[in-house]
């Protein structure tokens, strides 16, 4: 994940200020009344770190190690399973070299944090595009309240090995029915998550991410970190994907003061805004996390508030309440579209579709 | 202007519309102030322009005909061609024909208040008047169309990266594998799709 230079404070704040309870206690009991030195006691437990100071560890961590390893990613409702490469180097530094499948194998996604280049062997194509800057709102502990807020957290005081590591493991679950959301094995030394199991609303497993090795010590070139070579031998496509933050006090004032940006939508909180240009249009990004989740809201002026707007072909239509909306599949996200009298409304996550719907339901009911 | 000199039709009509400039207006003015028959002709210009602005116009097309004149020009590229079939059978087939009878209908209207306004509404100097266009697309402005899916896609794993606990990598490969539409969906999404897809 890119580092957002402003959280860092509170990063290292959290993490400084986490262990100093510790200390005092562990000082309590190191120095009796007596003031004579105790003699060291073996305790019966090992220690299990709060879940809360686990993902500090991350937060804190996650970019600051150079690595390189093999990462699996399995989609079991379709069986498909993709290998990469990973090569990390401090800060932002990042390669994704394609192994396996076939069909992908080649395929090369490389970015420093602000653009991100993709080699497509097959058609001879580098696509380059600028990344969204600072997208959230910048405040991890926003999304940690959201979190607990949201969700059951729990570690495992057994520790686990993953990729020849020492791990623990953290879990997420929903509240409702106890069922399981999240599953992070969370590197004892470096604090990285070195594997992850993602849940669908059903409870079962939907996707895992997992370094089958990894090492901390590989020489990592500068050449590993550019296609620049590449651009010289192939077509260059520019993805414009610009985006420009947007104030959350400036939202009521955008799409000529159309634009619709509630709080909230249930759980989901209004975490951070953008706004950018599809081909030319206008359109306001509104995010809304749960803490573990991200929509995505996309508003778009309607010019012809008379005629419907067109949606991509494919796109089956389902009423919520009175309103038409247009649903569709893109790899593994979601994506509804409907219309109200002055705007077109996208929302589009990687969620299921009960999720979805509720979220539009909580959208509509807001304008 | 003097009681003598009486205004044309088309300087009335101008008048009318206010597309005179200002001494002319005055001039006409002036005239129609002293001139009971010029005063009748204005009077029965105005009443004729008031009967065709109040006519109905050329009703739209169903719902659907937008939609579906927008997949035949995307989709069907063997037709956009039109190389390889003689006019007739393009012209002559059912879709065309459903589509032809909107297009004449509205383009007939379109031409014919045309014709009866032009008359009415022209100015006394000569105006070079753009040419007519014959076509659909020009007596409707384009229908709005919903932004791009893979852009959306992009900008939404950027978003999600950010996400504290988030997997950067797999949200780089979902933009890509939405880029490159090169995963279809079998009967859902493929990652976290729930149980529940029948509302």
């Amino acid at each position: 994940m890119p580092i957002r230079r402003s959280s860092l404070l509170i990063r290292y704040s959290l993490a400084l200020l986490l262990p100093v309870p510790l200390l005092i206690a562990s000082a309590g009991t190191c120095r009796p009344a007596s003031g004579r030195l105790a003699k060291p006691t073996v305790s019966a437990k090992p220690f299990v770190p709060t879940a809360e100071s686990l993902f500090v560890q991350v937060l804190r961590s996650e970019d600051l190690f150079p690595y390189k390893g093999r990462q699996i990613t399995t989609y079991w409702r379709t069986g498909r399973a993709v290998e990469v490469l990973v090569f990390h180097r401090p800060v932002d530094d990042r390669r994704l070299q394609f192994l396996n499948p076939e069909a992908q194998r080649g395929r090369l996604l490389v970015s420093d944090g602000a653009e991100q280049w993709e080699y497509e062997p097959h058609q001879k194509v580098l696509r380059h595009r600028r990344l969204s800057p600072g997208a959230l709102d910048d405040d991890d502990l926003l999304s940690y309240t959201l979190l607990r807020a949201n969700y059951l957290l729990s570690v495992d005081p057994k520790v686990r090995t993953v990729a020849e590591r020492k791990t623990y493991l953290v879990t997420i679950k929903r509240p409702a029915g106890q069922t399981l959301a999240r599953r992070f094995w969370i590197d004892r030394g470096s604090g990285l998550i070195l594997k992850r199991e993602i849940y669908g609303e059903d409870g079962k497993l939907a996707v895992t991410v997992g370094f089958s090795d990894i090492t901390y010590h590989a020489a990592l070139a500068g050449s590993l970190f550019s296609l620049a070579g590449l651009a010289k031998s192939v077509h260059v496509a520019e993805l414009p994907t610009a985006e420009t933050a947007a104030p959350l006090s400036t939202l009521q004032s955008q799409l000529d003061g159309l634009a619709s940006a509630p709080a909230t939508l249930g759980g989901y909180r209004l975490v951070g805004a953008t706004t950018t240009k599809i081909g030319k249009h206008p359109v306001l990004h509104l995010r809304y996390s749960d803490g573990l989740n991200l929509a995505s809201i996309f508003e778009q002026r309607r010019t012809q508030p008379g005629r419907p707007t067109l949606v991509p072909a494919g796109m089956r239509v389902v009423p919520i309440g009175a309103t038409p909306v247009h649903v569709g599949h893109r790899a593994s996200l979601t994506t509804l579209n409907w219309d109200t009298p002055t705007l077109n409304v996208t929302l589009i996550g990687e969620m299921g579709l009960t999720t979805l719907r509720t979220l539009a339901q909580y959208a509509l009911q807001n304008r | 202007m003097s009681k003598e000199y009486h205004p044309h039709g088309e300087q009335l009509s101008a008048y009318i519309d206010s597309m005179l400039d200002i001494p002319k207006m005055r001039g006409i003015g002036e005239h129609l102030h002293v001139c009971a028959a010029c005063r009748g002709r204005e009077a029965d210009l105005r009443h004729t322009k008031g009967l065709i602005r109040g006519l109905p116009g050329p009703s739209l097309p169903p719902a659907d005909f937008w939609v579906s004149a927008y997949r035949q020009l995307r989709v069907d590229d063997r037709e956009r061609a039109g190389a390889k079939r003689p006019l007739w059978a393009v012209l002559s087939s059912p879709e065309q024909l459903a589509h032809r009878r909107w297009a004449v209908g509205i383009t007939a209207a379109a031409v014919a208040v045309g014709i009866f306004n032009a008359p009415l509404t022209s100015t006394i100097r000569p105006v070079k008047t753009p040419p007519l266009r014959v076509s659909v697309a020009s007596t409707l402005s384009p229908q709005d169309v919903s932004p791009d899916v893979s852009s959306l896609a992009e900008l939404h794993t950027d978003s999600v990266s950010r996400l504290p606990l988030a997997d950067p990598d797999r949200q780089k490969m979902i933009a890509a594998d939405v880029q490159q539409s090169s995963i279809p969906p079998a009967d859902g999404p493929e990652a976290v799709a729930d149980a529940d897809t029948s509302f």
